[in-house]
């Protein structure tokens, strides 16, 4: 049984001149609450519309689920619930009318399960009203409420919290974390937000001028380490381990070579280094905060809100 | 799928209360030359044999194809606009699916407000007006209850073309950001066409819109030749923007 939910493969897209995302390689995990970082422009919403087939991408392959997108669309997203940037809506139709439109397409979601939704994200006594009349804060809410409603295994969400106030961005972070939690629901939540990651996901990647820049995972009781292995054969050392299994990710720095890798591995790839007669100095465990390692990252080029 | 798509088009457009006022126009333009011809001092002689073939004439090519595109700009552009369109794509929906499930509700909002039109035809003219001279067609008198039959085929004929003209019309819709854009072109669209039937008979039959009216088939020499022909360039116009829109919503970036 393969864990992995979704899985994206050089995916590629150019919009005339310029060039959205460039060869974005991804993997998420069932249960991940996956944050998709990246400053305004970074192509985050390109790539998420390409993962829903909204977009068609030049080159690569999404797969979810174990399906191929192009291949087999509706069961890649038959589980799949999604709220693609501000969340759109019939707005001369009321909240409940707007999940009915969604429940249509649907043989096994029925009227309950649109109440069940409605209570969960907290939108009852307005689920009657038309939704012309709803605040940003709300809408937001019945966007998540439509991505639950086929009990989907991957909610997609780009930029969940955009437009509202501490309160409600308080709120539909609880809500992710307790949809997560209880329903085991993998999430892939796109944001230009550090906070936002720093507080619900469990692995982030973060996504400059269309190419990711870094993927790893920000929990504490991970099974992945940031290693420095300080050396003056930083080729070597990078072409030794780039492919090596369990290094999810690698970089050159000043006086080394910094490694994600999986905890029960560390040992065998200092066995390997020593066996290849590579001269180490220091094995060092990297510790930083988030905000220190995306401006490392980025350069400085992020909006930290 | 493709079921579950129309259920949501029919619903969206029953919610909607352009379909309600769309009525309404109907019914008063339907009224007024009625209630005119009634109370007007002028000799007006208006007979319920006639009035719904008469009435025909005006809907099917003025009133009805404006309906058509206001009701395409609603469904494919203003809806790419505010971001709906992608709703049913996201949840596995087929693009082929929802095109056509697009169009199948387009026909039946026609098919609609065609019988709506006959039905205020005949209830108004009967109420103001006797039946008068029978149908005749090619030197055939025709039976009241055959001249209602003839009626209803032209108004179910009328279909065909118009038809045509919405997968036309939806091609241009496809291809416009603005729903202000769509209605402005293909209301010029219609005039054009109008323009060009006039100017130029040679090129008149190839226009669509020179098959809206199908009462005026009544009054040729061979109508199986005339149907045939309405059937004949409809189903060209339909071939031809209907693989059109496919093709360009097979490849659309749908970045809204």
């Amino acid at each position: 049984m393969f864990n992995e939910i979704l899985k994206i493969d050089n995916l590629r897209k150019r919009f005339g001149n310029v060039e959205a995302v460039k060869d974005v390689n991804l993997k998420i995990n069932k249960g991940d609450v996956f944050g998709f970082l990246g400053p305004n422009g970074a192509g985050k919403s390109t790539t998420i519309r390409m993962i829903l087939g909204l977009v068609k991408p030049d080159n690569g392959n999404v797969v979810i689920n174990g399906y191929n997108l192009k291949d087999d669309y509706k069961k890649a997203l038959n589980k799949v619930g999604a709220m693609v940037e501000t969340p759109s809506f019939y707005e001369y139709m009321t909240g409940y009318e707007n999940l009915k439109l969604t429940t249509n397409l649907f043989k096994n979601v029925k009227h309950v399960d649109v109440l069940k939704v409605i209570k969960i994200v907290g939108l009852k006594q307005k689920a009657n009203e038309k939704v012309k009349g709803y605040s940003v804060g709300m809408k937001q809410r019945l966007g998540i409420a439509r991505a639950l409603l086929n009990n989907p295994e991957l909610i997609i969400l780009d930029e969940p919290t955009s437009g509202l106030d501490p309160q409600g961005k308080k709120e539909i972070r609880k809500l992710i974390t307790n949809l997560s939690e209880s329903k085991n629901i993998t999430f892939f939540i796109c944001t230009h937000l550090l906070n936002e990651v720093e507080q619900i996901c469990n692995r982030v990647a973060i996504l400059q001028e269309g190419q990711i820049i870094s993927n790893r995972l920000l929990t504490e009781d991970n099974d992945e380490k940031w290693i420095k292995i300080y050396t003056n054969q930083k080729e070597e050392v990078n072409k030794l381990l780039k492919d090596y299994d369990g290094v999810y990710n690698i970089k050159i720095s000043d006086n080394g070579v910094e490694i994600n890798i999986e905890s029960n591995n560390i040992e065998e790839v200092n066995t390997l280094l020593f066996t290849k007669n590579l001269k180490i100095k220091y094995i060092v465990p990297k510790v930083e905060s988030l905000e220190n390692y995306y401006f490392n990252e980025t350069g400085g080029k992020f909006d930290v809100i | 799928m493709l079921f579950r798509l129309i259920k949501n088009e029919f619903y969206k457009m029953l919610k909607m209360k352009k379909i309600y006022i769309f009525m309404l126009i109907i019914f008063v333009m339907t009224i007024i030359p009625v209630l005119a011809s009634k109370f007007s001092e002028a000799e007006i002689v208006m007979k319920v044999n006639t009035f719904p073939l008469e009435n025909l004439s005006w809907s099917a090519e003025m009133i009805i194809p404006i309906f058509i595109v206001i009701l395409a700009a609603e469904m494919i552009t203003n809806e790419y606009n505010n971001g709906t369109f992608k709703l049913s794509l996201i949840n596995s929906a087929k693009r082929s699916e929802v095109l056509i499930s697009k169009l199948l509700v387009m026909i039946t909002f026609i098919f609609m407000i065609l019988i709506f039109t006959l039905m205020v035809s005949y209830i108004s003219a009967s109420i103001f007006f006797d039946w008068g001279v029978p149908f005749e067609i090619n030197g055939h008198i025709l039976s009241e209850i055959n001249g209602i039959l003839y009626t209803i085929g032209m108004y179910l004929l009328s279909i065909i073309p118009l038809t045509a003209f919405s997968v036309l019309v939806f091609y241009i819709s496809l291809n416009l950001n603005s729903p202000g854009s769509v209605v402005g072109i293909n209301i010029g669209l219609i005039f054009l066409l109008s323009l060009i039937r006039q100017l130029s008979a040679s090129i008149s039959p190839i226009i669509i819109s020179n098959y809206f009216n199908t009462g005026i088939i009544l009054n040729s020499a061979n109508i199986f030749k005339e149907v045939i022909i309405l059937l004949g360039i409809s189903l060209i116009y339909m071939t031809i923007f209907y693989s059109l829109s496919w093709v360009n919503l097979k490849n659309k970036d749908i970045v809204k």
